[in-house]
């Protein structure tokens, strides 16, 4: 399992939301924006459980082809955790148990995925990078909150 | 005019005994002739099966559907498993291997619905028989490319539209995405575990640049230059065809 936590330079992320975002998987590109085959089961799997929604009308996927599940790229404010804060909680929970039903009768994957998280007042964004299998999606719901806090301290 | 009714127990009964007739001939020694008439029958009874489940999607019934899509995938699995030893006796071995996977694919499926010994046995089947047979492969394909939404495959409408999530079963089909188009392939890779072991490495080159068929480790009669590095020949993509509808 591994996380990886980079600060990015970003100006696309559009207004401070209160609802989970599903981004593109090249959002920092702004133009061709494609999104991973996996994000729209994704939606229509966590539309019932969390308020989310897409960033653009998806068009075009990026397929990959090997056993990982590369998870789609999810955006977080702020101010949607302090709205609530067990959304991070919450979210790692829905992806847990999407991979799980989707494995069904498979052996479970190895889990790649991006959460980037917004701080509503500074504009600082940053990007969590997780790997790793379902048990140890809790580190990445520690480093959301970690990450989250640092903004908040720092305001 | 009389109509003949049949009751679940009783087509169930029958499935059984025809999945462990099948059974008894999936192994190489059993005669190639016999097990042609095997998978003939397979295909015969697929048939059958899949108008029961027609049946139970008509009445609008999707727990009896489902048991008939568990039927239907375990009759494929047994029809694909038939189907390996027929190409490993005929020595294409690269189309038993695929049979193989997708015998192991329908299992797969078939465990989402209903999970008993009887799907265990096979698999076990399955796996030793892989362990045994082939070769093994460290590396496989993978290639990563951009491509449409496409359609789903349960209603029909565009992906994006419908309610319906992959690889879940609904009313005894699987939900897929259907007429996908490659737009850009973005790259090939070698990896461990691949989504698709279909996409095996078929040849590959010695140190004095000799090609050799990875099933047979026999020369090919090519020659490539070492100094290139190792040549590597393989399947980069399948498109599947399994019968989850």
């Amino acid at each position: 399992m591994s996380i990886e936590i980079k600060e990015i330079e970003t100006d696309k992320l559009g207004d401070a939301l209160k609802k989970v975002i599903l981004l593109p998987q090249n959002y920092l590109s702004g133009n061709d924006l494609n999104y991973h085959s996996t994000t729209l089961s994704f939606y229509k799997y966590s539309k019932e459980l969390l308020d989310i929604e897409y960033y653009s009308e998806p068009e075009v996927l990026v397929e990959q082809r090997s056993g990982e599940w590369f998870g789609p790229v999810l955006l977080l404010t702020s101010l949607a955790i302090n709205e609530n804060p067990q959304l991070p909680s919450i979210i790692c929970s829905v992806i847990a148990n999407y991979v799980t039903d989707f494995f069904k009768g498979q052996k479970k994957p190895n889990i790649k995925l991006k959460v980037i998280f917004k701080e509503t007042k500074s504009s600082k964004v940053t990007e969590i990078s997780y790997e790793g299998d379902t048990e140890g999606l809790s580190k990445l719901e520690s480093s959301i909150l970690e990450v989250a806090k640092k903004g908040k301290d720092s305001e | 005019m009389n109509r003949k009714t049949i009751t679940f127990h009783e087509i169930h009964e029958e499935y059984c005994d025809f999945i462990d007739a099948c059974a008894k001939f999936s192994c190489f020694t059993r005669s190639e002739e016999i097990q042609r008439e095997k998978v003939a029958e397979c295909e015969n009874y697929l048939e059958v099966i899949r108008a029961y489940k027609y049946q139970a999607i008509n009445k609008g019934d999707s727990d009896w559907a489902n048991e008939f899509f568990h039927m239907q995938c375990m009759i494929n699995a047994m029809h694909s498993f038939l189907l390996m030893w027929i190409n490993l006796k005929a020595g294409d071995y690269s189309k038993s291997w695929s049979n193989l996977v997708d015998s192991q694919e329908y299992v797969s499926v078939a465990r989402r619905i209903h999970n008993y010994e009887g799907v265990h046995n096979l698999e076990h089947r399955l796996n030793s028989a892989e362990t045994a047979i082939f070769p093994g492969w460290s590396v496989y394909n993978s290639p990563g490319f951009l491509e449409t939404i496409g359609k789903c495959s349960v209603c029909n409408f565009p992906f994006y539209e419908c309610d319906h999530i992959e690889n879940k079963i609904y009313s005894g089909k699987l939900c897929q995405r259907v007429d996908r188009e490659v737009i850009k392939t973005d790259h090939f890779a070698l990896v461990k575990e691949p989504r698709d072991r279909r996409c095996i490495i078929t040849k590959i080159s010695d140190d004095n640049g000799n090609e050799l068929d990875y099933f047979t480790w026999e020369r090919t009669g090519k020659k490539t230059d070492p100094e290139d590095g190792m040549h590597v020949e393989g399947v980069m993509f399948s498109i599947p065809t399994l019968d989850f509808s």
